[in-house]
């Protein structure tokens, strides 16, 4: 029991997220789909913003002769 | 308390890199379907958009490759689409739309014209490059072209039937023929000669009309260029005529 208790003060407030876990509202079914949803919109943004920025930024596939 | 605090510090910066961790490889894992599944979509979409606005253009009577009166050159917008491409050795239905320009934008929409190389049918060299990892892939496979098999470049009112140079009788691309020129070869990425109007020869007027396709060697490292040259073959095929023999066969 000892053990438990100290995992849980370790992880209060200080991991990320164990922390969104703890302000998130809800009880667990609101708070995973809550997860989701944050989850799904930082994919967007990485998807729409920025792979697009960062592929042109790598050498994958150069394709033109030039200098 | 305090006799736990410490080894309390090091069980959460561990967790707190573990974490990091775990957030990095998923981000990286997205990147990686980005790369090689979302850019094909997005080139998919892209190509049926550009075919779209060329047949009608074509079809208002307008070709965006066409000598206006008084131009030597047709001004096209970088990025818009100027002719279609097609390889049968690569598949009956591949059909891509070339866009003006090699910028980055553009490639990522399909084939791009050099834009200081020649247009289709013209004496010179009308030069291509096109991806092969990612971004719909149009010039994947074309290693797999033989000496002799067929590139169609199909413009509002022709077809340009062109020829991949190389040995014709045994099919092998990486023989020169008595021109000296060979259908296939892998070239340094500085190598710009092989889009000249006279490919390797910078400054020399050129009487042969040649097609030249520039793609990377290795799939996305790509420090070496491959490139196919082709010649065309006859005279431009007046669509009104129909399909050409080499599409009709297809």
């Amino acid at each position: 029991m000892a053990e438990v208790g100290r995992l849980a003060t370790c992880d209060e407030g200080r991991l990320m997220y164990a922390w969104l876990w703890r302000v998130i509202p809800g009880g667990p079914a609101v708070k995973s789909a809550t997860f989701l949803v944050l989850f799904l919109g930082i994919a967007a943004l990485l998807f729409l913003f920025v792979f697009p920025y960062v592929d042109g930024l790598m050498p994958f596939d150069n394709v033109t002769v030039d200098r | 308390m305090t006799a736990h605090s410490w080894g309390d510090r090091v069980r959460t910066v561990a967790r707190g890199i573990g974490e990091l961790f775990v957030t990095v490889s998923v981000v990286l894992l997205l990147f990686v379907v980005y790369e090689l599944w979302v850019t094909d979509l997005i080139n998919q979409y892209k190509q049926r958009e550009l075919t779209n606005a060329l047949t009608a253009q074509w079809e208002r009577g307008d070709d965006p490759i066409a000598p206006h009166s008084g131009d030597q050159f047709p001004k096209v917008d970088i990025g818009a689409g100027i002719a279609l491409i097609r390889m049968p050795r690569l598949g009956d239905d591949y059909v891509r739309v070339i866009v003006e320009g090699t910028t980055r934008e553009a490639l990522d929409d399909g084939p791009g014209h050099y834009v200081s190389s020649a247009l289709p049918g013209e004496v010179g060299n009308f030069a291509v490059a096109g991806h092969r990892g990612g971004k719909g892939s149009p010039f994947d496979d074309v290693d797999r072209l033989k000496a002799g098999d067929a590139i169609i470049i199909e413009t509002r009112d022709s077809y340009f039937v062109y020829r991949v140079l190389g040995d014709v009788d045994s099919g092998d691309p990486t023989v020169p023929g008595v021109d000296g020129l060979v259908g296939r070869q892998i070239v340094d990425a500085s190598q710009t000669t092989v889009v000249n109007p006279v490919p390797g020869e910078p400054g020399v007027a050129p009487h042969r009309r040649l097609l030249t396709l520039t793609t990377c060697q290795e799939r996305y490292l790509s420090l070496e260029r491959m490139i196919i040259h082709a010649e065309l073959d006859g005279q431009a095929w007046p669509k009104s005529d129909g399909l050409p023999p080499a599409m009709r066969d297809a």
